[in-house]
């Protein structure tokens, strides 16, 4: 064997093994997808939407299916959850909403949904489209959950 | 046996109401003049309730979590991919055991009793479960989907007339 050959199947070597240790993990994307979840209160009581960009957007997004007298934004973060794990936040109203990003595709990514003693389901959710979830009471009006994946 | 085997014997017979006329009678006057007798009785008691108590409670709640999110999913998944089966017949021949399972899934859930919406395929809603609470697509298309939940009380916005799409 000559040491040119020698010296390449060393190189091949660690990447078969690499590849053969990695199954199918592989073919999965093991980076996190970046969830943004905004907590929105709307409510019938004189205060017009809050004056911040994000106040802005979500009445932009949710103003013309639903009518409220005053938007305020309670609490934006951004999850960082790989497929098959489970991000959670707690509500204003101690409730818990939980998202598992399932599957990814060109069409979105699947996401099974869980607003705790509400509704619950599987939303194929494309990037940076907003998945708007309300109707939960919370003080004088109402919670919005918006949901916006990034991948 | 034993007369204390046989005083057990009877013990946890009289516990499951299995003694009956004098036998009760004669092991009730016993239980009255016995302590120990006594105690042993309501030991036993105790482990009946605390045995219902333990096969009345669910799995550990976040593996329980685990599980009730995914069932769903594996359906939702299925649904997709018989959606378009021409253009998608190969990933199905890869898929199957995941199909096989997500069948699977889905009758293990309604034998769990959860119950499974008409999920409609388009859009970003893939199946939807509001625990009897109605329930509004308000919109899903491109822009956005938004999902409302009627909770049937006071200050709902979501009845009001004029932007509300049913």
């Amino acid at each position: 064997m000559s040491s040119s050959s020698r010296a390449r199947r060393f190189r091949v070597a660690p990447l078969l093994a690499s590849l053969l240790l990695a199954g199918p993990a592989v073919a999965k994307d093991p980076r996190p997808i970046e969830f943004e979840v905004t907590v929105v209160h709307v409510s019938s009581r004189k205060g017009g939407v809050e004056a911040t960009a994000r106040a802005r957007r979500v009445d932009r997004i949710i103003g013309p299916q639903l009518k409220y007298d005053s938007l305020r934004v309670l609490d934006f973060r951004r999850r960082q959850v790989p497929l098959n794990q489970i991000g959670s936040v707690t509500l204003p109203s101690g409730r818990h909403f939980r998202f598992r990003p399932m599957d990814l595709s060109d069409e979105g990514v699947l996401v099974a949904v869980d607003v705790e003693r509400s509704a619950q389901g599987d939303f194929r959710i494309p990037r940076r489209k907003p998945f708007v979830f309300g109707g939960q009471r919370f003080q004088d009006g109402q919670l919005v959950i918006l949901l916006e994946p990034d991948y | 046996m034993s007369a204390r085997d046989g005083r057990s014997e009877r013990l946890h017979a009289y516990h499951d109401g299995e003694l009956r006329g004098v036998a009760r009678w004669r092991f009730e006057r016993r239980l009255a003049r016995d302590p120990a007798a006594r105690e042993e009785l309501l030991a036993l008691a105790e482990m009946g309730r605390l045995l219902r108590e333990a096969q009345a409670e669910g799995p550990a709640p976040d593996l329980w979590e685990a599980i009730r999110l995914r069932l769903p999913a594996l359906d939702a998944k299925r649904a997709e991919l018989e959606e378009a089966p021409g253009a998608l017949r190969s990933r199905l021949r890869s898929l199957s055991p995941w199909v096989g399972a997500g069948v699977a899934a889905a009758g293990l859930a309604l034998a769990i009793g959860i119950e499974w919406g008409d999920a409609p395929v388009s859009g970003s809603v893939r199946w939807i479960d509001s625990r009897g609470e109605p329930l509004m697509v308000l919109q899903d298309d491109s822009k956005a989907t938004i999902i409302w939940v009627i909770e049937r009380e006071p200050g709902d916005l979501s009845g009001r007339r004029g932007r509300v799409l049913i």
